[in-house]
């Protein structure tokens, strides 16, 4: 039986590779154009084809998001771009308008997952969906436990679902508050959010529609014993600190799994950490129920900045590292590090240089490089955080 | 062009003057539609001789609804129905694998926006397609120029801006510890008068535009390229629903001039034109 695949979201080639390091198996990115998160980074045809070879060296692979819902104008460059991005070495492309399933399919040899913005959310679809030779199906957000597993079961098609992350209040593709309210086009890639916005209604202020974000940690068992496929993680814009810590969490957990060692103390050090990096009150939704009012998010957008990340290791000579430093901090802090080998270490912050190698009391100068000497042996990329635990 | 009229009630006398053509949802799976079962249906299409009916299956199906989504259609197959209109895609593959005889109308909501997705259902054997209506007119005559499905646009009404399977009016009055019967509620952007419509039912929240749809100067640019134009009365005063469907009937049938037919709509309804005439961006940096 295959293995789950913990599917991260990039929204540049520096996030692909960090998400290919903590832990993803496969990472899926947007391209310039086409794709529902116009305002990301995003990444050219030649940062395609780079963040393509850093993960399939790793054995990783790569997605593209081609699911903006096209108006005719969206239509004549398409084509090409689809040969272009096929030849960077793309292994598939998540779509939600059909006339482009047919399109890869007969032309191509890589795989066409379906966007959760079609909001697939029965059997019969799915088994209409596999007679267009679709790869994979990201089911509607809607769906439950049952449901996925009878979908499962009845079809064999590959099921991809969302384990973390924020949740669309409404039906992915059947909202268009933010055309109506901005503008701005929430079926390519504009949606400025409007469910999170504090309106009126009737004579009360204060209405929000907003829903909690989603973390599905402690069903991670259950999923992998009910055969889906893909674990994804929503979050293109989301920080390399936020991918790292996530997928790192998530990694622990379905390895546990898989080595028959999950314990409750694990799981509950897991949902900590994932708790504390989200900073939004979260909820599985759909799985076990009906969403409702415990689902709901009435504080508005009131979450504060997160500066638990305090730095990134950039290289190493001999015991000297160089740090990349992002947030304040001091001689005298407890620390934790997290690195690429799924490892947390507590250390104290014994000593600090800056650029020139002279002693510094405090790191408050974001972005600034730093040195720091350590006797242990940490990896590249390993970050330096508050302690969560 | 015909109109069709997507009607409230099941009282068609006073409209069958202007148009036969009218479009109805079918009870527990239709959002933003007045639901009829399939004995009302019965009924009406007994009661009202030579009327065309489309009905609208458009909620998103579930397993635990496709034993009787397919019982429905079955039954739907069998009666004088004009066409069925389907969001979710089992209903599609429901009718071709059951082979049944009966029109299909692609009706994704907000996602029926270019010429190519609506080839994609024609070729399927899809006969209609229900054109966004976030899209403007210019690319609805494109998707004309270049589609050979038979189209519907809508003109006149509270279109549908948002669904939910959540109970979003509801959960707040919960949570504010409060009652709350309304069945239509309004809500506003902090800061501008701008109204939304939002209401609830057993398949979740549906908002509505505030403002009526005007869509009527797209109507004089779209008549002779589309099959159906769609009126609809849902929050509209029926006796200037009638006027207003008297003055589209007038112009199809050639009765009034252009300007006059503008001025006096707009005196009824005002002015409002969704996205006829404006396109929406998306990339907000370079």
């Amino acid at each position: 039986m295959k293995r789950v695949e913990l599917l991260s979201p990039a929204g540049d080639l520096e996030r692909l590779k960090i998400a290919c390091i903590y832990g993803a198996d496969a990472i899926y990115i947007g391209g310039q154009d086409y794709s529902l998160r116009a305002n990301a980074n995003n990444f050219s045809i030649a940062e395609i084809k780079e963040g393509c070879e850093f993960a399939h060296k790793l054995g990783k692979k790569v997605y593209l998001t081609l699911n903006i819902v096209f108006h005719n104008e969206d239509i004549d460059g398409v084509y090409d771009y689809i040969k272009d991005v096929v030849d960077a070495g793309i292994d598939a492309f998540i779509v939600s308008d059909l006339f482009l399933v047919d399109y890869i399919k007969n032309n191509f040899k890589v795989e066409v997952h379906l966007s959760t913005q079609l909001s697939i959310s029965n059997k019969e679809s799915v088994k209409f969906l596999k007679t267009r030779k679709v790869d994979r199906v990201v089911l509607a957000r809607e769906v439950g436990r049952d449901d996925i597993k009878e979908i499962i079961d009845e079809t064999g098609m590959d099921i991809e679902v969302f384990i973390h992350g924020a949740m669309c209040t409404f039906v992915s593709g059947r909202c268009v508050l933010s055309n109506y309210f901005t503008n701005r086009d929430s079926n390519r890639g504009g949606c400025a959010q409007i469910c999170r916005f504090s309106l009126d209604i009737n004579d009360e202020e204060n209405f929000s529609m907003a829903v909690k974000d989603l973390n599905m940690s402690k069903f991670i068992k259950d999923m992998i014993s009910i055969g889906i496929r893909s674990f994804k993680i929503e979050g293109r814009m989301r920080s390399p600190f936020y991918l790292a810590v996530v997928l790192s969490s998530y990694r622990r957990i379905i390895d546990a799994v898989y080595s028959n060692t999950l314990t409750d103390d694990i799981l509950d050090k897991e949902m900590k950490i994932l708790s504390r990096v989200s900073n939004r009150e979260n909820s599985s939704h759909f799985y076990m129920k009906e969403a409702d009012l415990s689902d709901q998010y009435y504080s508005g957008r009131q979450e504060v900045s997160n500066q638990d990340y305090l730095g990134i290791v950039l290289d190493k000579n001999d015991n000297i590292y160089t740090i990349r430093q992002r947030n304040y901090f001091k001689l005298g802090d407890d620390v934790e590090i997290i690195t690429p080998n799924m490892d947390i270490i507590n250390i104290k912050i014994n000593n600090l240089y800056n650029d020139k190698m002279e002693p510094i009391e405090v790191a408050n100068q974001a972005d600034s490089k730093l040195f720091i000497k350590l006797d242990i042996d940490i990896p590249k990329f390993s970050m330096i955080r508050v302690p969560y635990l | 062009m015909k109109i069709l009229t997507k009607v409230n009630n099941q009282e068609l006398s006073k409209y069958l003057k202007f148009t036969n053509s009218f479009l109805y949802g079918l009870k527990n799976y239709s959002v933003d539609y007045y639901e009829l079962d399939i004995n009302e249906i019965k009924c009406l299409l007994n009661k009202y001789n030579d009327i065309e009916l489309f009905i609208s299956i458009n909620k998103n199906i579930f397993n635990k609804d496709l034993d009787d989504l397919k019982d429905k259609l079955i039954e739907l197959s069998k009666l004088n129905i004009k066409g069925i209109l389907f969001y979710d895609l089992s209903v599609l593959s429901l009718v071709k694998s059951l082979k049944l005889d009966i029109d299909l109308v692609y009706h994704q909501t907000h996602m029926v926006t270019n010429y190519n997705i609506c080839d994609f259902y024609y070729n399927l054997g899809v006969k209609y397609a229900y054109l966004s209506t976030e899209i403007t007119v210019d690319e609805m005559l494109e998707i004309s120029d270049k589609t050979k499905i038979d189209l519907m646009v809508y003109f006149i009404g509270h279109p549908i801006i948002s669904h939910s399977k959540r109970k979003l009016v509801s959960n707040y009055y919960k949570h504010l510890n409060k009652e709350n019967n309304n069945k239509l509620n309004i809500i506003k952007e902090k800061n501008r008068d701008i109204k939304y419509y939002i209401e609830e039912n057993d398949l979740g929240t549906n908002i509505l535009t505030g403002d009526i749809l005007n869509g009527s100067k797209a109507f004089l640019s779209l008549k002779d390229k589309i099959s159906y134009g769609i009126l609809d009365n849902n929050y509209i005063d029926d006796d200037m629903f009638l006027k207003v469907l008297e003055l589209y009937s007038n112009k199809l049938n050639e009765k009034i001039e252009d300007d006059k037919f503008l001025k006096d709509i707009e005196l009824l309804i005002g002015n409002y034109d969704g996205f006829f005439y404006t396109k929406t961006m998306y990339k907000v940096k370079k």
